[in-house]
């Protein structure tokens, strides 16, 4: 479970987030949108620990700062970058061991089978495209079973069939119990998939509900999503 | 054309408008032009106390200018190095203007920036020739032709030499065989009166030719280069203006030539760029930069796997940075600094048995002080989101982090003391005492590297320019600390001998090792430092 209690975060004297709390519970899947500069970035970022911010972010009762928190959480950035040295292969190594996880080499074999990687697991990082390093960051993050998994812009770069083992990766870990947090632009990517959504405006939370709040029922995320920012 | 004259005229505006908004993006440039104006003022007011050696000033100069020349010619007849950006790319690139006059707008682009670089050697002109006692105007006036040397006429050569290759497939594999050959005859020519001839003699005449002798004067661009560099200190007279006059119609023929060759040069230019971006997001947005760019310093030598058996959190830094240590290194740690470091220690050790080993310890650490910088593993990691999240200690994350350089300290200190310590039959407690203080210094400038770069990040200085001089500043003051604790332990334990320079660089770079780690602790708490 995810909580955030009253984040606010300033660049020198812009206020980019203005005092929001929200709540992703286990198994559930929140899409966090907002126009561009709204400052979804700087929220996932801030949960990622990468931030200095005022407020509270638990990771399942655990401040995401601590080492404990950090061991449960799992990031796939917007922007990928690998170690050039580093293949494809002892990435996912390195990331296993960092996060102190054992007996990982079962299912590191299925993730590179799964995004198409396994015949491409001795390449260094420096030989790979953005696409090819987006789904390693992909593996990297999921090699580490984090309860909580913070995703941001996830199909940028990835091909259809990668997007599609994407979701079903996601729809198959949420449904054991991994909340997911997953900021993006692009709305039809992810109708399929949320539970929750969390729209941010000019750094304040003007909506958060889960999609059972919502009295139509197949209503779509673009129409949501333009209902609340449009002024 | 327009188009260009407004995207240099509002850059230049907005870079002096955004100091209102960003006041601590003004510290950087203001420093550079305060501490010209301190260079300069000093030099006027200092009286002149030691001897000036004209003649070593000329060839310490031309030695110089002679690199830079030849790098100029060789980098010419490889690629087009370039300062454009993907914005220009994406922007210029496309639009309907002139490839030639967006590569007006690149020369420009290159030179504005070359200038910030040569910030470092400029301000070392004044200090080289205050005993000449030569009016203030000439060093000014010789400043400027230094930097008109390098920063314009060398990169218009560069361009020249790349046009020209463009057109003349042959002439660059020629340009390279010459200056490989010019090299290797000099260093066999070298080696020859080091071993068989009598090194001071020749030395001493080498410096009265190269400074008097008037066919020198008639060499092109070298020649001019002596000539300019002779007058300004000897008296600015017709001669000067000539070689100068020379140097700008030279300059002006090859521009016009570069201008009217049609070059297709888009494609050259691309990978520059993109790498260029890459860099400069990294100090933006403090990304991880990902090279392409195989060279002899970058490209991996072999395959070795990343064994992580039993190492989990923070260890896996030390491991991932062995590794890529034995990638990179044809043996093990010996990459292309260590084997210079070896032939440095193996050389000195033959022919100049006779110098005191604190004379090479004192030279390699002013070297590992200006070198060492953000020079280690450590910051490469600094940008990337890897080692803020690894579930672990900031404590452990630091030591880890830097650990490797540490290894990397110890097996260099070994080839650049060990075999001039059995060469030359120097005590063994001394080789020993060198190499324990070359890596507690080594530890010393890995803490506080990391503390230097957290404080010039708390106070703004995170441009490129800012950042550098920082470094600069915490690199003197670091020596300046270690100058006094030298100063003060010789006064104190004098009966230590010979040893008390390694009694305080003990002291000193564990005591600030110590303070560095603690204040650099807090660097891994979140990315913004």
């Amino acid at each position: 479970m995810l909580e955030v209690v009253n984040l606010t975060k300033h660049y020198n004297k812009v206020q980019a987030i203005k005092d929001i709390s929200f709540t992703v519970n286990s198994g559930e899947l929140a899409v966090l949108a907002g126009p561009n500069g709204a400052g979804k970035s700087t929220i996932i970022k801030s949960i990622a620990g990468l931030l200095r911010y005022e407020g509270n972010i638990m990771i399942c009762n655990k401040n995401n700062k601590s080492i404990e928190g950090k061991r449960l959480l799992g990031y796939i950035p917007e922007i990928p970058s690998m170690f050039p040295l580093l293949t494809v292969s002892e990435h996912i190594n390195l990331s296993a061991h960092a996060y102190s996880i054992k007996d990982y080499e079962k299912k590191k074999e299925e993730l590179l089978k799964t995004f198409d990687l396994w015949d491409k697991k001795d390449k260094f990082g420096s030989e790979l495209s953005k696409g090819m390093m987006q789904k390693v960051s992909i593996c990297c993050a999921l090699i580490t079973n984090p309860s909580v998994l913070l995703v941001d812009e996830p199909m940028v770069g990835l091909d259809p069939k990668a997007i599609k083992n994407l979701k079903e990766i996601l729809i198959e870990i949420r449904n054991k119990g991994t909340t997911i947090l997953v900021s993006t632009h692009l709305l039809d990517s992810v109708q399929e998939l949320w539970d929750r959504i969390l729209i941010i405006k000019k750094g304040q939370l003007i909506l958060t509900k889960s999609k059972e709040e919502f009295e139509i029922k197949d209503k779509s995320l673009e129409d949501i999503f333009f209902e609340f920012t449009e002024e | 054309m327009q188009g260009i004259v407004y995207l240099l005229k509002t850059t230049f505006i907005n870079y002096f408008k955004r100091f209102k908004k960003q006041p601590q993006k003004a510290i950087g440039p203001f420093f550079v032009v305060f501490w010209f104006f301190i260079i300069i003022l000093s030099y006027k007011s200092k009286k002149s106390t030691g001897i000036f050696r004209f003649e070593y000033f000329m060839v310490i100069s031309l030695i110089y200018i002679l690199a830079i020349m030849l790098y100029a010619l060789y980098n010419g007849t490889k690629k087009l190095s370039s300062n454009f950006e993907m914005n220009d790319v994406n922007l210029l690139f496309v639009s309907p203007i002139k490839p030639q006059t967006i590569l007006l707008y690149g020369i420009v682009k290159k030179l504005w920036a070359e200038i910030f670089a040569m910030f470092y050697i400029i301000v070392q002109i004044p200090n080289f020739i205050r005993n000449a006692s030569i009016p203030i105007l000439n060093v000014v006036i010789l400043i400027v032709s230094v930097i008109f040397y390098q920063a314009v006429f060398c990169n218009l050569l560069k361009l020249f030499i790349f046009s020209l290759n463009t057109k003349f497939k042959k002439l660059g594999e020629r340009i390279r065989f010459s200056i490989k050959l010019f090299i290797g005859l000099a260093a066999v020519f070298l080696i020859y009166v080091f071993v068989k001839g009598n090194v001071l003699l020749f030395i001493n005449s080498l410096v009265k030719v190269i400074t008097y002798n008037k066919f020198i004067g008639y060499i092109p661009v070298f020649g001019w280069m002596r000539e300019i560099l002779y007058y300004s200190i000897k008296g600015i007279n017709f001669y000067f203006w000539m070689n100068i006059f020379l140097f700008v119609l030279t300059s002006i023929i090859m521009l016009y030539i570069i201008y009217n060759l049609n070059l297709d040069y888009y494609e050259d230019v691309l990978t520059g760029a993109e790498q260029l971006t890459n860099i400069k997001n990294i100090s933006k947005n403090k990304e991880q930069y990902v090279s392409n760019n195989k060279n002899i310093f970058t490209k991996s030598f072999k395959k070795k796997e990343l064994n992580l058996k039993n190492a989990y959190g923070a260890k896996v830094l030390f491991y991932k940075h062995i590794n890529e240590y034995v990638k990179r290194s044809p043996i093990f740690f010996i990459n292309i600094y260590s084997i210079i470091l070896f032939l440095a220690s193996v050389i000195l050790g033959i022919f100049a048995k006779g110098v005191d080993v604190k004379i090479i310890f004192l030279a390699s650490s002013v070297l590992l002080i200006f070198s060492a910088g953000m020079a280690g593993k450590i910051f490469t990691e600094i940008y990337s989101h890897f080692i803020f999240m690894i579930p672990d200690t900031p404590q452990r994350k630091l030591i880890y982090g830097t650990a490797s350089s540490l290894v990397k300290s110890f097996s260099d200190s070994i080839l650049l003391f060990v075999p001039f310590g059995i060469l030359s039959g120097k005590s063994f407690i001394e080789i020993f005492l060198c190499i324990v203080c070359y890596v507690l210094l080594a530890a010393m400038l890995s803490y506080s590297g990391v503390f230097a770069f957290r404080v010039s990040r708390f106070i703004g200085f995170d441009g490129d320019i800012s950042q550098a001089i920082f470094f600069i500043f915490f690199q003197f003051f670091i020596l300046a600390g270690l100058y006094i604790v030298i100063n003060l332990v010789t006064l104190g334990f004098k009966y230590f001998n010979g040893y008390t320079i390694y009694l305080s660089y003990i002291l000193y770079s564990f005591v600030f090792s110590i303070l560095s780690f603690i204040g650099g602790i807090g660097i891994f708490k979140d990315t913004e430092f």
